[in-house]
């Protein structure tokens, strides 16, 4: 299964990063969201970022704990799996669109003080698509996420040059909390 | 710090001394929560208790109240507004305004229900806040920018895309009087004139950052209220025309009613109505549907002008009441140049609803040759000049010209300044002019207008049930035995009931952080019990329906008595003379005129207010817990304080007389 994204679709309303961080922290943070939107000053361009998963998969390559990322049998998503997970970000630089987040945060992790966040589906269930108005947000039986990947991927190479465009600094790519 | 016994709530405010510098994060009041719940309720409280009635609006002395409330960042549909509370510098007594968009939510992620603004500081600076990092910083480098420019140069200078701000542009600079504050993404809080409250505390924004989230009593309660609505909302009939067209569809709806304010309210129908409403905007301009944080409905627009004169221009959300007082208000029919009207007023920061009714007030005053052409500083002011219209913006804004300046003071205080007899064209009720609708054509927002506590307005009480008389939803709200005056247009009969539980609900409404265009009004899903349910769940605060209406009661009778305090009466709560003595010309409402002797009569006799003098009487204060505020109110009018503030509040009366020649 993968989490089909029409950014075209968008609105903007955040309602997907409000669900998921409801069900994935178990309060309302959309900071911590796995789906987070990205858009450009004037909301022409609205990029729900969230890991279809692609085809590649770069983060399962460069993650260096054995069992921290593995691939779910259930969904085919790609989950973190906490215990084990040292928050060590390369998976996060692997990551072309940003779909995964750290979280520095006391108790989380397996060393716990930090972890990697990413969407792992909600175990087959996403939150994020039940609320999804516009239907930007889809959850559907696709072999692979790699068109989806590669459209936001697209997306957000606007929206960064329309921000460099309009004066703004190149943006780090590996967020910190 | 003590704990905060609510969740929903962040616990804490922050209270900023703009003179001194010295800033504050304290626990917040329980009692607070507890008796107004949170937004304009908890402003009102503030206001009430610490700015006397004889500080001036514009003086260090005036506070600014920035709220959210408590269903703000949760999962309620459409739970995003951010309401600005003060005294307002157009109308000199209660004012505010509020607006959704993305800010609200951040600052309650950022660890605050609300901040209080005091004082003044030397020179501009703006307020940013990351979490617990709170810091004053200078705004010399933003002072003299619009909104558009200031918002993304915060973004940028702090490297940070996700930045929400409540800024204002060089219109609240300049002490217009109805200068708006701006909201992200390009949602503004405009009434009341609160921009020049910022203006004139040199705060030129709120750069808000919050990573810290909201914590849910009972998140599967919630979650379950919030769904539930969330669906209703989506099954509503109204749904899709209001999600494709916003409130803008409601120009070809109110266009046959003869509700649709024309040349000043001159006539209730606009015969170029179809090449400015919604339908022609979301067909020749639509860029994408937008929408404010977590708002299903999606109202807000992107819109761009393609080509012509006015290509390249972008619009974020083009509301009815701009596309009134900027088209059919001046007899503008050009699409593209309202379009660019709306940008201009967006980033420069005023309201385009007082905006619209000046320039319309001062194109009447020219059609009856009370302003001369020199007067004009040639500017060619006859109806339908949109290029005109767009250059007056200008000079309002910045107050260039004697022209300018002197209608950057509203329509009713330019009347008072001119004299002559132009108080006959101000049209406005207590200083603030009048929004798109017609009394005549619909009686309860005749009625709705005068009994604002803001001045002139729809939106306090928000009379939607009759407006196209949709006898389904009034059913819900008030079951059958109302029908079918309830939802006659121009029937007077019930009309008292609905404005004074529409005043009350939208109290609740706006301070508990919802929205008027959502589900709470506009689409009739959200009543009384949903509300209590939802900040039940979301706070743990033992609410059901009947507290909640005492809150709502209460908040609102304590804005009626700042107002009192004001020397506010019954007086004041009066229609200019064009909606009462001369018979609509236009549509349905052909003939009719606004009845208030009839409905205002049994206003105060259902909300416990002397009938004389339009004041809460003690045995209602006391009734709703603020019994204290009879004795404020009776002690400043009987020190003749309270008539010494009303004769100096700036504006010309309406004229309420019998009819004049339209010559």
């Amino acid at each position: 299964m993968i989490i089909q994204v029409d950014p075209a679709r968008c609105t903007d309303c955040r309602l997907c990063e409000i669900y998921c961080s409801l069900q994935q922290e178990g309060y309302v943070n959309p900071s911590l969201a796995r789906v987070q939107i990205r858009r450009d000053e004037s909301r022409r361009l609205l990029a729900p970022i969230v890991c279809p998963p692609c085809g590649e998969k770069k983060c399962l390559a460069a993650c260096p704990e054995p069992g921290a990322l593995v691939i779910s049998p259930q969904t085919g998503a790609v989950v973190v799996v906490e215990p084990r997970c040292t928050g060590c970000c390369k998976c996060i630089a692997a990551c072309e669109i940003g779909a995964i987040r750290f979280l520095r945060q006391e108790g989380r992790g397996k060393n716990g003080k930090a972890v990697a966040l990413k969407c792992d589906q909600c175990g087959g269930d996403p939150a994020c698509t039940r609320v999804c108005e516009p239907k930007a947000l889809e959850y559907v039986n696709e072999a692979t996420g790699q068109p989806v990947f590669e459209r936001l991927g697209a997306l957000l190479a606007e929206i960064e040059k329309d921000w460099l465009r309009r004066g703004g600094q190149p943006r780090r790519r590996t967020p910190s909390r | 710090m003590t704990q905060f016994p609510y969740a929903g709530y962040a616990g804490r405010y922050l209270r900023v001394n703009l003179t001194t510098g010295k800033m504050a994060a304290l626990s917040l009041p329980v009692e607070w929560a507890e008796n107004f719940l949170g937004g304009n309720g908890i402003g009102a409280k503030i206001l009430w208790d610490e700015v006397p009635p004889l500080a001036d609006p514009l003086h260090p002395e005036n506070k600014l109240i920035v709220a959210t409330g408590p269903l703000c960042g949760g999962l309620m549909p459409n739970a995003s507004r951010v309401e600005f509370i003060a005294k307002s510098p157009l109308t000199g007594i209660y004012g505010d305004a509020n607006a959704s968009g993305h800010f609200s939510p951040e600052l309650k992620y950022a660890g605050y229900d609300l901040i209080v603004f005091e004082g003044r500081a030397v020179s501009p600076v703006y307020l940013s806040v990351r979490d617990d990092r709170v810091e004053l910083r200078d705004a010399m480098h933003l002072w003299g920018k619009g909104c558009e420019d200031a918002e993304r140069i915060l973004r940028q200078e702090n490297r940070d895309p996700e930045i929400k701000t409540a800024l204002i542009g060089q219109a609240g600079e300049n002490l217009v009087r109805f200068a708006a504050i701006a909201v992200s993404w390009r949602r503004h809080a405009a009434r009341s004139g609160l921009g020049a409250v910022m203006g004139s505390k040199n705060l030129k924004a709120i750069a808000v950052r919050g990573t810290r989230g909201v914590r849910l009593a009972d998140p599967e309660g919630h979650r379950a209220v919030a769904l539930r609505l969330h669906d209703q909302i989506r099954r509503n009939e109204f749904f899709e025309g209001v999600h494709r067209f916003g409130t803008a569809g409601l120009v070809s709806l109110m266009q046959p009613m003869g509700r649709f304010p024309t040349k000043n309210f001159q006539q209730g129908s606009f015969d170029g109505f179809e090449q400015i409403s919604g339908e022609t905007l979301r067909e020749e301009h639509l860029v994408r549907d937008v929408a404010c944080c977590a708002c299903p409905v999606g109202c807000d627009k992107v819109y761009t002008v393609a080509s012509g004169e006015f290509a390249g221009t972008t619009t974020s959300s083009l509301e009815y009441e701009t596309l009134n007082a900027l088209g059919a208000g001046v007899l503008n029919r050009n699409l593209p140049a309202l379009i660019r009207a709306n940008v201009l007023c967006d980033d420069w920061g005023l309201d385009t609803i007082s905006a619209g009714r000046t320039i319309s007030f001062a194109m009447e005053l020219v059609e009856k040759g009370m302003l001369s052409p020199r007067e004009c500083e040639g500017l060619d002011l006859a109806w339908g000049n949109c290029r005109a219209m767009n250059e007056l913006l200008r000079r309002i804004t910045f107050r260039e010209g004697n022209l300018g300046n002197w209608l950057a003071e509203g329509a009713a205080r330019a009347a008072k300044i001119l004299g002559r007899g132009a108080e006959r064209y101000a049209m406005h009720v207590k200083g603030q002019e009048i929004p798109s609708q017609d009394g005549r054509a619909q009686q309860s927002m005749g009625l709705a207008h005068v009994t604002s506590t803001r001045g002139a307005d729809h939106l306090k009480a928000f009379p939607v049930i009759d407006e196209t008389g949709y006898p389904s939803e009034a059913v819900r709200r008030y079951g059958d035995q109302y029908l079918p005056e309830l939802v006659a247009p121009l029937a007077t009969r019930y009309k008292a009931m609905l404005v004074k539980d529409g005043e009350d609900y939208g109290a609740v409404v706006d301070s508990s952080g919802n929205c008027k265009s959502g589900g709470t009004f506009v689409m009739a899903e959200v009543y009384w019990d949903d509300q209590a349910e939802a900040i039940r769940t979301m706070t743990g605060l033992p609410m059901d329906a009947a507290r909640l209406k005492i809150i709502g009661e209460r908040i609102y009778n304590l804005q009626r008595c700042y107002n009192a305090l004001h020397g506010i009466t019954r007086a004041d709560d009066v229609l200019p003379w064009r909606f009462t003595k001369i018979p609509s010309p236009s549509g349905n409402a052909k003939g009719s005129v606004c009845h208030l002797d009839v409905m205002l009569p049994e206003y105060y006799a259902l909300r416990g207010w002397d009938d004389a003098s339009g004041v809460p009487r003690a045995e209602t204060l006391t009734r709703l817990g603020i019994g204290d505020a009879f004795a404020r109110v009776r002690d400043t009018i009987a020190s003749g304080d309270a008539a010494r503030i009303r004769a100096n509040l700036g504006w010309a009366a309406p004229y309420t007389e019998h009819a004049v020649d339209e010559r």
